[in-house]
C-alpha cells in the first residue's frame, strides 16, 4: 500500500519530465480540450461582453408594465400551493398580475383545490381593488402538465405568460425583472433562474444548489448571451402569449419544455429578428430531492427524456435548414456532446486507464483530473459570484463544498450514461409522472 | 246616524253613496268650519284633498282631547274609503261605526284622563288593530309608531310604555320588525362611527402594510422598505426578496399620523348625534322594534277599568322597571355586605279588586298617602299588574314597621261605596344574617310568595 502511494507521489512530482506523460495527457483529455474549455471560454467572453454592455452602454429605463398571467400547474401540493400563490401576490410589479392556479385532477386533489380556493376568496374579500387577481381553475380529470399549460394559455388575459411549478416560491421582483426583457418586442421567450430552496436540508441539496448556480444559471446566462439558450425550463419559463398561441401552445409528451424550446428555435430560423433570452435576475426557489436515491431517479428521468428527444423525436428536425447552424451547433455541442457523450467518454476513459496502466498511475491521472475540475469549478463559481449572483452573502458559503463538487459531478455523469442506456433499451420516458398514462400512450 | 263629510270640493257621487247608509250627512268645506259647528257627529270622513298634514294635525287634537279621542275617522280618496291605509267598502263603513260605538259604551263609565288610558280605550274599540312602527330617518330611533304619536303629546320616549304594556301582557308582540343599536344614554340610533389611534385618540390614522425583516428583526411599514422597486431593510440594509424566508408580514397594520405609533386594531368610537356623548361598541344598547297588538287579557282589563290603576300610584314615585329595580337591590346588598349598618327594607303590596269596583278614586287617595310616605331616595317597581314593590334604603325593621302601620291605618279609615277593596302586604327587612348569601331576585321571589 505504501508503495502505491509513493508511486502516486512520484508521478505527481517527478514524472513531469517524461515525454510519454505529455503524449498521454493529450490523448487523455480530448474531452477537456475540445468540449469543455471552449465552452468555458465562450461563457467567459459572453460575460465580458455583458459586463461591457452593463457598464458602458446606457439603457433607457423600461416603462413597460403589461398584464402578466402566471400559470401555476399544481397537482397534489396541498397547502404548499399557498407559498406559491402568496409569493405571487407579494410581487413588487407595478402592472396587473393574473394568477391562474390550475389544479390538475381537482376531484382527487381536493385539499389543494380547497386551500387555493379559500385563499383566493379571502384575499379578494380583503383586497377589493387589488391589481393581483387569483383564479383557481379546477380540472376535474387529470390531464397532465401540458393540458394545464394550454388551458391556462387559452383563458389567460395577460400579454406575458409565466409558467411556474406548484411547489415553489418566487422572489418578489421575479415578475418585474422577467417582464423587463420583454419590453423588446422581438423577445418571445425567456428562461429564469432556479434556486434550491432547501439547500440546507442535506449534503445532496447543497451539491444541487451549487450545480444550479454554476451549471444552469451561469451557463444559461452565457449561452443566452450568444443566442444559444439550450432550454427554457418547464418549472420557470416566461413567454409572450401571442407568439405561443401562434405556434399552437404546448405539445403532449415528455419534456414539453425542451420540446417547446426546440420548436421556438425552429421558428427563430425563419424569423431571425426574434430571440429568446435568459433573465438571470428573475429567481424562483424550488425543493430539490433530499436523498441520493431520489436525486439519481430524478436525473435518470431528465437525461432519459433528453436522449429520447434528440435521438428519437427530433432526429429528422435537427437539421441546419430547420434550426440554423448556430443552434444546431449549440445543440450538438452542449446537449448532445456535453450532456450525453461526455458521461460515456468519462466512463470509457476511466476503465481504459485502469486496464492500460498500473493502478497507481491511473489513480494519479484521476487525481489530476480532479484538480483540473476543482480549478475550473472554482473559477466558474467566482465568475458566478461576481457577475450573476443576487445573493452574494448567502452564496459565498458554498465555497466550502466546492472541493467535493468534482466527485458529485463524476457520480452524476455515470448516472447520465446509465439513464441513456436505459432509455434506449426500455423507453423509460413513458414512465413520466407529468401526465397520466392515458395521455402518454398517445404520444410517441 | 250623523256623518260629517269634510272636503274642499264636493263630490256628489260620494255624498250620494254616503246617504245610502247614513241618515244625516253634513258637509263642510274645511276642518275649521267643522270644529266651529256645535252639532254632534258619530263619524267623520275626511277627503284627502284637504291635505294629509292638516288632517293629521286635527286628528292629533281630537285624539288628545278628553271627549272625542275614540271618534271614528275615515278617509276618502277618489271615491274610495280608507280606514288608515286599508281600503274599506262603503257598506262596511256603517258596520264599523256601529261596532266602535257599541264598544265605546262598554267602557264609557271609566276615567280616561291620561294619554295611556285613551290610547288603550282606542285599541279596545278597534279590535284586530296592530300598532305597527314606521321607518323615518328623521326620528332618533329611526322608527316611530304613528298611532301612538297621535295620542302622545310629550317629547319623551314612549317606547318604554309599549315595553311596559307588553311585559304586563296587555299588549303582545306580534312581529319583530327590526333590531337597532342605539346610544346607551338617550336611546337615539343616530350614531356616528369613527376609528381612532388607540394611543393618542387621534382620528388622523392610516392603514399600512407592515414588513418584518428576518435578518435583523426590524418591523416597519412597507414604505420604509421600498427602494427602487425592491425591498431593502432600512435597519440592516439586507435585500428582502422571498416572502417566508427573507421577510414576512406581521399583524400590525395601522399608523397614527399624529403620534407615529403603530397599532394592530384602531379604536372604534361612537358619538351620539342627539346627546353628543360618546361611547364604545360594547356600551351600545340594542333596541328591538316590534309590532304590538292588544291581548284578550288586556281587553278585559280595559273593560273593567283595572288597567293602569296601579300606574296612577307609580306615576309620581321613583318607578323603575323590574330588571333595573333588581339590579339596584343587588347593588345595595353588596353595599350592606361591606358596611353592615346600611340596612334596607322592602314592602310589597297587592291590590285585590273586585271586578265591579271602580277603584279609580280609591287608588288616587292611596297614591296621595304613599307620596307623603315616600322619600326621594326610595324606589318602586311593579311585580305584576296588581302588585307593587317598594325599596327603602337605610331603613331598618323599626322604620319598616312604622310604614306598615301607616298603610294599615289608611286602609281602616277609608270606606267603600260599593264592591270590595283590599290590600295585602308583605315585607322584608335586611339584617346581617338574612342577606348573607341571597340575591335580589331570590329576595323578591320570597316576598312575592308571601302575598
Amino acid at each position: 500500500m505504501n508503495r502505491y502511494w509513493n508511486e502516486i507521489l512520484y508521478y505527481l512530482t517527478m514524472y513531469w519530465n517524461y515525454e510519454e506523460y505529455w503524449k498521454l495527457y493529450v490523448f487523455v483529455f480530448p474531452i477537456v480540450i475540445f468540449l469543455e474549455i471552449p465552452l468555458y471560454l465562450l461563457i467567459i467572453t459572453s460575460y465580458i461582453k455583458k459586463f461591457w454592455n452593463d457598464v458602458f452602454l446606457w439603457s433607457a429605463p423600461v416603462n413597460y408594465f403589461p398584464t402578466v398571467s402566471c400559470i401555476i400547474t399544481c397537482y397534489n401540493e396541498g397547502k404548499a400551493i399557498l407559498d406559491t400563490i402568496r409569493s405571487l401576490v407579494e410581487q413588487l410589479y407595478k402592472g396587473n398580475i393574473e394568477i391562474l392556479v390550475m389544479v390538475d385532477g381537482s376531484d382527487i386533489n381536493k385539499s389543494t383545490y380547497l386551500a387555493a380556493l379559500n385563499y383566493a376568496n379571502k384575499y379578494h374579500a380583503e383586497n377589493k381593488y387589488s391589481s393581483r387577481y387569483i383564479r383557481v381553475i379546477p380540472k376535474k380529470l387529470r390531464g397532465g402538465r401540458v393540458s394545464s399549460n394550454n388551458l391556462g394559455l387559452s383563458i389567460s388575459k395577460g400579454e406575458i405568460i409565466i409558467i411556474v411549478d406548484g411547489d415553489c416560491s418566487l422572489d418578489n421582483d421575479l415578475v418585474a425583472s422577467a417582464v423587463r426583457g420583454f419590453a423588446n418586442p422581438n423577445v418571445v421567450g425567456s428562461s429564469g433562474n432556479i434556486r434550491i430552496r432547501n439547500w440546507n436540508a442535506s449534503l445532496v441539496t447543497k451539491f444541487q444548489a451549487l450545480e444550479y448556480m454554476i451549471g444552469l444559471q451561469l451557463s444559461k446566462t452565457g449561452l443566452a448571451e450568444l443566442g444559444m439558450l439550450n432550454n427554457i425550463s418547464g418549472a420557470h419559463g416566461i413567454f409572450r402569449k401571442s407568439f405561443i398561441q401562434a405556434i399552437g401552445g404546448w405539445k403532449n409528451g415528455t419534456a414539453e419544455d425542451l420540446d417547446m424550446t426546440t420548436r421556438i428555435k425552429a421558428y427563430l430560423k425563419s424569423y431571425p429578428n426574434l430571440k429568446i433570452i435568459h433573465t438571470y435576475e428573475s429567481t424562483m426557489h424550488t425543493d430539490g430531492p433530499e436523498s441520493w436515491s431520489k436525486l439519481l431517479k430524478q436525473r435518470q428521468r431528465w437525461d432519459g427524456d433528453l436522449s429520447f428527444l434528440y435521438f428519437k423525436r427530433y432526429r429528422k428536425i435537427l437539421r441546419p435548414k430547420n434550426i440554423g447552424w448556430k443552434n444546431l451547433f449549440a445543440i450538438v455541442w452542449y446537449d448532445f456532446m456535453f450532456c450525453l457523450c461526455v458521461p460515456f467518454l468519462t466512463i470509457i476513459y476511466t476503465i481504459w486507464l485502469f486496464f492500460k496502466f498500473s493502478p497507481s498511475f491511473a489513480s494519479t491521472m484521476l487525481i489530476l483530473t480532479y484538480i483540473y475540475y476543482l480549478f475550473s469549478t472554482t473559477a466558474l463559481f467566482f465568475l458566478y459570484l461576481a457577475f450573476v449572483s443576487e445573493r452574494k452573502k448567502n452564496d459565498i458559503k458554498f465555497l466550502l463544498y466546492l472541493p467535493l463538487m468534482p466527485i458529485y459531478q463524476y457520480i452524476m455523469r455515470i448516472n447520465t450514461a446509465y439513464a441513456t442506456i436505459l432509455e434506449f433499451v426500455l423507453s423509460t420516458h413513458k414512465d413520466t409522472s407529468m401526465a397520466p398514462w392515458w395521455v402518454i400512450r398517445k404520444t410517441n | 246616524m250623523n256623518l260629517v263629510y269634510i272636503a274642499p270640493t264636493k263630490k256628489d257621487f260620494v255624498i250620494k253613496l254616503l246617504k245610502d247608509y247614513f241618515e244625516n250627512v253634513t258637509c263642510f268645506d274645511s276642518i275649521d268650519d267643522f270644529q266651529k259647528s256645535d252639532n254632534e257627529f258619530d263619524v267623520a270622513v275626511f277627503s284627502t284633498l284637504l291635505g294629509m298634514e292638516i288632517i293629521e294635525s286635527y286628528i292629533k287634537v281630537a285624539r288628545q282631547s278628553d271627549k272625542i279621542y275614540v271618534f271614528p275617522i275615515f278617509f276618502e280618496e277618489d271615491g274610495n274609503f280608507l280606514f288608515y291605509e286599508t281600503p274599506i267598502a262603503a257598506a262596511k263603513l256603517k258596520e264599523q261605526v256601529i261596532a266602535i260605538k257599541s264598544l265605546c259604551t262598554e267602557i264609557e263609565h271609566h276615567h280616561y284622563s291620561t294619554w295611556e288610558n285613551r290610547i288603550l280605550a282606542y285599541f279596545y274599540t278597534r279590535p284586530d288593530f296592530t300598532i305597527a312602527p314606521k321607518l323615518d330617518k328623521q326620528k332618533p330611533m329611526f322608527y316611530y309608531y304613528p298611532l301612538v304619536e297621535q295620542f302622545y303629546d310629550g317629547q319623551e320616549d314612549y317606547f318604554y310604555w309599549l315595553e311596559d304594556m307588553a311585559s304586563q301582557n296587555i299588549l303582545s308582540k306580534v312581529k319583530l320588525v327590526d333590531r337597532i343599536f342605539c346610544c346607551p344614554y338617550c336611546f337615539s340610533a343616530l350614531l356616528k362611527f369613527s376609528d381612532h389611534c388607540p394611543n393618542c385618540g387621534s382620528i388622523n390614522i392610516r392603514n399600512e402594510k407592515f414588513i418584518h425583516c428576518f435578518t435583523c428583526g426590524y418591523v416597519g411599514p412597507e414604505s420604509k422598505f421600498l427602494k427602487n422597486e425592491r425591498f431593502v431593510c432600512p435597519s440592516c440594509k439586507s435585500k428582502l426578496k422571498l416572502i417566508g424566508q427573507d421577510y414576512d408580514r406581521p399583524l400590525e397594520n395601522g399608523v397614527c399620523n399624529d403620534c407615529g405609533t403603530y397599532h394592530i386594531e384602531s379604536k372604534l368610537k361612537i358619538e351620539c348625534l342627539t346627546c353628543h356623548k360618546s361611547c364604545s361598541t360594547e356600551d351600545l344598547s340594542k333596541k328591538l322594534i316590534y309590532e304590538y297588538k292588544l291581548t284578550e287579557y288586556g281587553r278585559n282589563q280595559i273593560r273593567f277599568g283595572t288597567i293602569n290603576s296601579i300606574n296612577l300610584i307609580v306615576n309620581e314615585l321613583n318607578y323603575l322597571e323590574i330588571n333595573h329595580f333588581i339590579f339596584n337591590i343587588d347593588w345595595y346588598i353588596k353595599i350592606q355586605r361591606r358596611y353592615p349598618e346600611d340596612y334596607f327594607s322592602l314592602i310589597a303590596l297587592k291590590f285585590v279588586l273586585d271586578e265591579t269596583t271602580s277603584a279609580y278614586d280609591l287608588i288616587l287617595e292611596f297614591s296621595k298617602m304613599l307620596r307623603q310616605l315616600f322619600r326621594t331616595t326610595d324606589l318602586c317597581s311593579k311585580l305584576d299588574i296588581n302588585s307593587l314593590i317598594f325599596f327603602f334604603p337605610k331603613s331598618d325593621a323599626q322604620a319598616l314597621q312604622s310604614i306598615q302601620n301607616k298603610i294599615q291605618t289608611f286602609l281602616k279609615n277609608i270606606s267603600l261605596n260599593k264592591g270590595k277593596f283590599d290590600i295585602k302586604i308583605a315585607s322584608f327587612s335586611s339584617t346581617k344574617e338574612n342577606i348573607s348569601d341571597k340575591s335580589a331576585e331570590e329576595l323578591i321571589a320570597a316576598i312575592a310568595g308571601q302575598l
